[in-house]
């Protein structure tokens, strides 16, 4: 699959966005096993186009910068994200004015922690793809689609509520290294 | 081993606290803490301490240029990568840079622990 115009690699295809959204979600349920023993029951994938995005209560969003930007963002119904940041945090002391502090820290991270260890499923040897530090959005909002962008999706059930992933790639192709030497990801 | 005093650098002040945890539980000392490469080259020449935990990913300078500038002025400084980037490419870039070892979130004690003894055992003969 190597783009013989390039170094790198395109992306345009859905399967290689699937692939992708795939190890993101199989990294998020182990996280969330791991890190705070919680169990996700059914994924939903949409790997078409979204048009619009619905924002929940919390969301870390994150860019991942080869030559061109793709923008993922873990939002979070408030009662999910509350319980990852007991499981997360716990036997750490936090005072009572901080917990919200430390709630967005806990989305930050995770999306971090995920994206850190997905990324290099997909890296390509010699070069690596840069991550931004994580923003974080304190509100329920919803964002409308981007001019030749894409926007995959996977909603994820737990018994605390819903979290969703969404991976907005631009939709010209892409010259990055996604889609190749993927290695065992597990759901 | 003795217990050694040291500094986190990582922006998530969560992590810090859990990892100032892990090193109390191994009988470690915090002895500083900070959220950006410039402030851990500012607390490395305050505390000189015996060993930094750095992650990779900051605001304004990078763990990565913040580990080159504490050796430049510190070559006996022991500086292990605490991190989520696991791109190949990365790890080589912070070896390059005189990073001791490597350690991949998500953070977990046994391996901190086991990381940390490695180094001062490789490397830390010129600590009194």
């Amino acid at each position: 699959m190597s783009d013989k115009k390039s170094n790198g690699y395109i992306v345009q295809s859905q399967v290689d966005a699937g692939k992708f959204m795939e190890s993101v979600v199989g990294r998020t349920v182990l996280f969330l096993v791991d890190e705070a023993s919680i169990k996700v029951g059914e994924v939903k994938y949409d790997l078409t186009d979204v048009k619009k995005l619905q924002l929940k209560a919390l969301t870390s969003i994150i860019t991942v910068e080869d030559d061109a930007k793709m923008t993922l963002a873990f939002t979070y119904d408030r009662k999910l994200i509350n319980e990852i940041f007991s499981g997360y945090s716990e036997g750490i002391e936090i005072d009572e004015g901080d917990v919200d502090l430390y709630i967005e820290e806990t989305a930050g991270d995770m999306i971090n922690i995920i994206l850190g260890n997905v990324l290099a499923e997909f890296q390509q040897k010699g070069r690596a793809f840069a991550l931004s530090t994580p923003i974080i959005v304190n509100e329920a909002k919803s964002i409308a689609r981007y001019k030749n962008h894409k926007f995959y999706t996977a909603e994820l059930e737990t018994d605390s509520g819903t979290m969703s992933i969404f991976c907005i790639m631009p939709g010209e192709p892409l010259r990055k290294r996604l889609g190749t030497k993927r290695e065992g990801t597990k759901l | 081993m003795r217990s050694l005093n040291i500094l986190v650098v990582d922006d998530s002040q969560l992590t810090t606290k859990k990892i100032a945890q892990m090193l109390t539980v191994m009988g470690h000392h915090l002895v500083a803490s900070a959220k950006t490469g410039e402030e851990a080259i500012k607390q490395y020449a305050k505390h000189k301490p015996d060993f930094v935990t750095m992650d990779i990913t900051m605001p304004d300078m990078d763990g990565i240029e913040a580990t080159k500038r504490i050796l430049k002025e510190n070559p006996d400084a022991l500086i292990m990568m605490v991190t989520s980037h696991g791109q190949e490419a990365m790890v080589l870039d912070a070896i390059e840079a005189g990073a001791k070892g490597y350690l991949l979130k998500p953070l977990q004690a046994e391996k901190l622990k086991a990381n940390i003894n490695e180094i001062y055992e490789k490397y830390g003969d010129n600590i009194d």
